[in-house]
């Protein structure tokens, strides 16, 4: 993993909704980060064993498989320390304390507002 | 999952083709049915197959050419209109940052469809804003429209639309839609009119709208499930569609279980009062129902201690499991000794109900449960107590392995 | 031989008022099948499945996974299954005795543990010997159980099963991510439905990636790709058209979703047939009606579950025997249903349709073939005739596979190809050229077997829940294999 050296990260975000995928490539590289997007669980292990990302946003609804699995598996099986943030749809209280207790920075539901997950990337980042 | 569009034309197609088959094979059974009864005649055998063979060959040819032309134009249109709708996405979201100008006049199905995508996606003042333009740019009323006339299948594309729009002014058509005589329309629209509902903001309309849709399931007998469905999709209008619901004049029993599942599910603890007359009810579901939302809502009201302890010897194998697990909320020496007695209980249902109740009541709980998994008369009541004694060692050692 | 002669004529007659008969029936089913499956793809909304995954309304459901022998296998669709995109569900495997390592690989990928369990014994079936819970999965739950068949194997699964809604599915299937959460979508639209059947679609020639069906290929054999033309004929026009008129027989065994105190009313799955789903459909219905309940049981396109089908010739027509066998030991048991109005549309017209169809389809054909022949042999038979109606029976069969073929193209995922979508279309004329007549023989054999073999189905079972056809394929039956 490549140290983040101020403002510029590259981030990788999985997100299976094409709307989402579209705007959330639009808010992050107006801001001016470098981001990857990928569609499932599998291509995101893919991406991932590159290994040269700074912070994962991932959604939990995945085509292939449970967001929150693969998070899991980020955190305690690769010890992965950049941050994770959950953009999800998901809004129960149970799922927001599971999704924290697995080791997310943070949790934000869907429907979102750009200019605030840009702000919540920015705290992830400068931890 | 499906293409939704052409599928009409392929309906058509195809009943052209089975009519063109139909007239000479219907003309065959008929002369050969009467030969079987002794009235020779009519055209010879030879003629009638042949003019068969011809329909069916014309039929096929028809048939297949659409199904081939259609399986090549359909990838490459698909793969225009993703291109287009992602450009609009990126210009609706440069427009609404200010750094474009909004397009004039009307705009194209691809705008449209961009524009209620990111109405989904976006939250806040975008959001907001998103909707003016829908309107502005007359998408609503078109949508409006079509969701009233038309063919089934379009109708239910534009109320999936407006589903997705929320616009408060769509309300009225969609209640509207929810009396419609065919199912299909009547449940999109309900659906629709409770996601629109959510985010009507002002208290006097949301009220109004509240009545209306609930007025509308009522008359229209819409399922259990789907009006539960729509409680949950109400969101902060749930409360006043739920007291609609129960204030209803004699409201069918699955409109009741599905508004006190509602109170339950939406943890709405203001309503924990008006769910106490229903633990008594008479009707064996709303009386379950009255159980679960008191479950749920992780409170029993002083005045339905004794609905719940009478509930735990009822008659009904179902009854007693959802009483069992709402037990757990009485005073905990009172918990203690009714749940541990129903470890006894002839369903395996409720003692299992029984057991988990005793293991969410912590070291209190578990401790009881250790000693009727020794002493409990019932064999049976033994078993279940340590059988959920082991699921607990279980889950400890599955949440150290991971 | 005049006599002979008029027999020949007679019967001849009769042969083509039948076929002609059935081509309109069947080509009105079509059409009302493709009409189901139009309304019904508009149904289901991407924001509505949202929804149900966001909001936690949805009935949880107990997957039921019947296994022997399948220590190749069992790993990767156990994984297929618990990583399926449903909020709360768990997975049943039942272990049918296996003798190979079936439970083995189970233990060791993933972690199983015996757990001394206590559990409703409501169904009676063979004993049980362990019941298995993961260290790792929290919702999977292995039963190691004696030998006593694929329908014993489910009922102990559904004994052991949590939720209100059980799902019997083969082991060598692969779920659609969203099939359950369509599927579902059945229950809770109305109170009165009480199974849902899902569309099966072959595996053959797909690529897998990560334990999903990826992009789709034909497969190099006519074989399998001609069964990919049936499986969608049968389908998308067949069980949608009798679903859509209220009188669906048949839920494949391969993939269905029954709600498990309809299931448990009737008694549970019937051990003594090799047609056990189809049986199962039938008493719901018998039981039902009986009773005065209201119930409907509906075929529903969108859920859909892949399977494997066999690639030879041999074991596809040891398959189609015993689904035959199936059909008539289910058609006889249940004959008091044949043109009883009690039991409404599936007693006036359904069940009989099958009776005359399906059972003796077949034995028509071959009669008539055999007539054909004696015909040809004494000179008497009129060539033009012949060809003529050989024409017309292999055109309308091809126009019935074109349409399913169009139904194919509207899914997303489809043989986007333009040689695959070729191949579809050759595919529905090879069908009628040898393969087609392979089959009703077989099944025309299997008609006369059903009541000889009957006796050693005692014997059938203990071979095995996928012994019997080698590429361990799946217990769907097809509404018509016309």
């Amino acid at each position: 993993m490549r140290a983040w050296k101020g403002d510029m990260a590259t981030i990788l975000a999985i997100e299976d909704d094409w709307t989402v995928r579209t705007v959330l490539e639009h808010t992050l590289t107006s801001a001016g980060h470098a981001v990857d997007v990928v569609r499932g669980v599998s291509d995101a292990r893919r991406s991932l064993a590159d290994g040269k990302y700074d912070m994962v946003l991932l959604d939990l609804n995945l085509p292939d498989g449970n967001g929150l699995d693969l998070l899991r598996d980020i955190r305690r099986d690769q010890g992965a320390t950049f941050p994770v943030l959950v953009l999800s749809g998901m809004r129960q209280e149970e799922a927001v304390v599971r999704g924290l207790e697995l080791g997310a920075d943070d949790y934000v539901t869907k429907p979102f507002s750009p200019p605030e997950l840009l702000a919540r990337v920015g705290r992830c980042l400068g931890r | 999952m499906w293409r939704r569009y052409g599928d009409v034309t392929f309906a058509i197609i195809f009943a052209v083709a089975i009519s063109l088959e139909a007239i000479p094979l219907s003309f065959l059974t008929w002369t050969l049915a009467a030969r079987l009864f002794g009235h020779p005649g009519g055209a010879g055998l030879g003629s009638i197959l042949l003019g068969a063979v011809g329909a069916a060959a014309a039929a096929l040819i028809l048939v297949t050419t659409y199904v081939l032309t259609y399986a090549h134009m359909s990838a490459r249109h698909e793969r225009t209109r993703a291109e287009e709708r992602q450009a609009w996405v990126g210009r609706w979201l440069d427009i609404l940052s200010g750094s474009e100008p909004e397009p004039a006049g009307t705009l194209d199905p691809e705008g449209v469809e961009a524009l209620l995508a990111l109405r989904e996606t976006l939250r806040g003042s975008e959001s907001t804003r998103i909707a003016e333009l829908l309107e502005r740019h007359g998408a609503i009323r078109r949508l409006e429209r079509s969701a009233g006339h038309g063919r089934v299948g379009g109708r239910l594309d534009a109320i999936v639309a407006l589903s997705n729009a929320r616009i408060p002014s769509a309300l009225l058509t969609l209640v509207n839609g929810v009396y419609d005589s065919n199912q299909l329309i009547s449940v999109a629209s309900a659906r629709a009119a409770a996601r629109t509902l959510a985010r009507v903001e002002d208290l006097f309309d949301r009220d109004r709208g509240a009545t209306a849709l609930a007025r509308a399931m009522e008359a229209q007998e819409l399922p259990y499930g789907i009006v539960e469905e729509v409680v949950v999709l109400s969101e902060h209008a749930a409360s006043s569609l739920i007291a609609v619901l129960l204030l209803h004049d004699r409201p069918r029993a699955p409109t009741v279980r599905a508004a006190i599942d509602g109170i339950g599910r939406l943890k709405l603890l203001s309503f924990a009062e008006e769910v106490v007359p229903f633990l008594g009810h008479a009707d064996d579901e709303v009386r379950a129902a009255a159980l679960r939302a008191v479950s749920r809502l992780g409170f029993l009201p002083e005045s339905s201690h004794g609905h719940v302890i009478s509930a735990l010897t009822d008659e009904v194998d179902f009854i007693r499991i959802h009483a069992t697990a709402a037990a757990r909320l009485l005073p905990l020496p009172q918990a203690l000794a009714l749940l541990t007695e129903r470890l006894g209980d002839r369903s395996w249902w409720v003692r299992r109900a029984a057991a988990d109740a005793l293991v969410s009541l912590g070291p209190a709980g578990l401790a009881h449960l250790g000693r009727a998994a020794r002493e409990h008369p019932d064999r049976f009541a033994r078993d279940m107590a340590e059988q959920a004694l082991r699921d607990q060692v279980s889950n400890l050692v599955r949440a150290v392995v991971g | 031989m005049n006599v002979l002669e008029a027999v020949l004529r007679f019967f001849e007659v009769c042969a083509i008022v039948y076929f002609a008969v059935l081509s309109l029936l069947y080509s009105g089913f079509a059409f009302i099948g493709l009409r189901a499956v139009i309304l019904e793809s508009r149904q289901t909304s991407d924001t509505e499945l949202r929804d149900l995954l966001e909001r936690d309304v949805f009935k949880p459901v107990s997957i039921i996974v019947p296994a022997f022998n399948e220590e190749g296998s069992i790993v990767a669709a156990v994984r297929s299954f618990i990583t399926l995109h449903y909020p709360k569900f768990e997975v049943i495997v039942v272990s049918d005795g296996s003798t190979d390592g079936t439970m083995d690989r189970l233990i060791e990928a993933f972690a199983l543990v015996e757990e001394p369990r206590v559990w409703a014994r409501t169904l009676p079936t063979q004993p049980v010997i362990r019941v298995m819970r993961s260290l790792r999965e929290p919702g999977l739950v292995v039963a190691e159980k004696e030998n006593g068949g694929k329908a014993d194997a489910v009922n102990a699964g559904i004994n052991l099963a949590r939720y209100p809604l059980v799902a019997p599915v083969d082991s060598d299937c692969l779920l659609d991510a969203q099939a359950i959460l369509r599927a579902t979508r059945n229950f809770v639209k109305d109170d009165t439905v009480i199974a849902v059947g899902g569309t099966v679609r072959p595996l053959n020639g797909a690529t897998i990636v990560d334990g999903r069906p990826g992009e789709l290929h034909m497969p190099r054999r006519w074989v399998e790709r001609l069964q990919i033309v049936e499986y969608a004929r049968a389908f998308f026009l067949g069980r949608a058209g009798w679903s859509r008129m209220g009188a669906l027989l048949i839920i494949s065994g391969a993939f269905g979703i029954f709600r498990r105190d309809a299931v448990l009313k009737v008694g549970g799955l019937w051990t003594q047939t090799v047609g056990e789903d189809m049986e199962l459909v039938m008493r719901l219905h018998k039981e039902f009606a009986r009773a005065g309940l209201p119930h409907r049981i509906v075929f529903s396109p969108d859920p859909i579950c892949w399977t494997e089908v066999p690639a030879d010739l041999g074991s596809l027509l040891k398959q189609r025997s015993r689904w035959h066998r199936g059909l008539w030991t289910n058609l006889w048991r249940h004959k008091d249903m044949l043109g009883n109005p009690r039991y409404g549309r599936l007693g006036m017209f359904a069940v009989p349709y099958f009776w005359l169809f399906e059972g003796l389809g077949p034995v028509v054909e071959v009669l008539g073939f055999i007539s054909l022949l004696v015909s040809a042999a004494l000179g008497i038979l009129d060539m033009e005739v012949f060809w003529l109606f050989l024409s017309l029976a292999v055109l309308h069969g091809m126009v019935l596979s074109q349409v399913a073929a169009g139904v194919e193209a509207m899914l997303l995922q489809r043989y986007s190809s333009a040689s695959d979508r070729f191949i579809l279309f050759a595919a529905s004329l090879v069908e009628f050229l040898g393969f087609h007549q392979l089959v009703a023989l077989e099944r025309f054999f299997a008609t006369f077997q059903t009541g000889r073999r009957r006796r050693d189905w005692g014997v059938i079972p203990r071979a095995g829940i996928h012994s019997v056809s080698v590429s361990g394929s799946s217990h769907v039956r097809q509404h018509s294999d016309r």
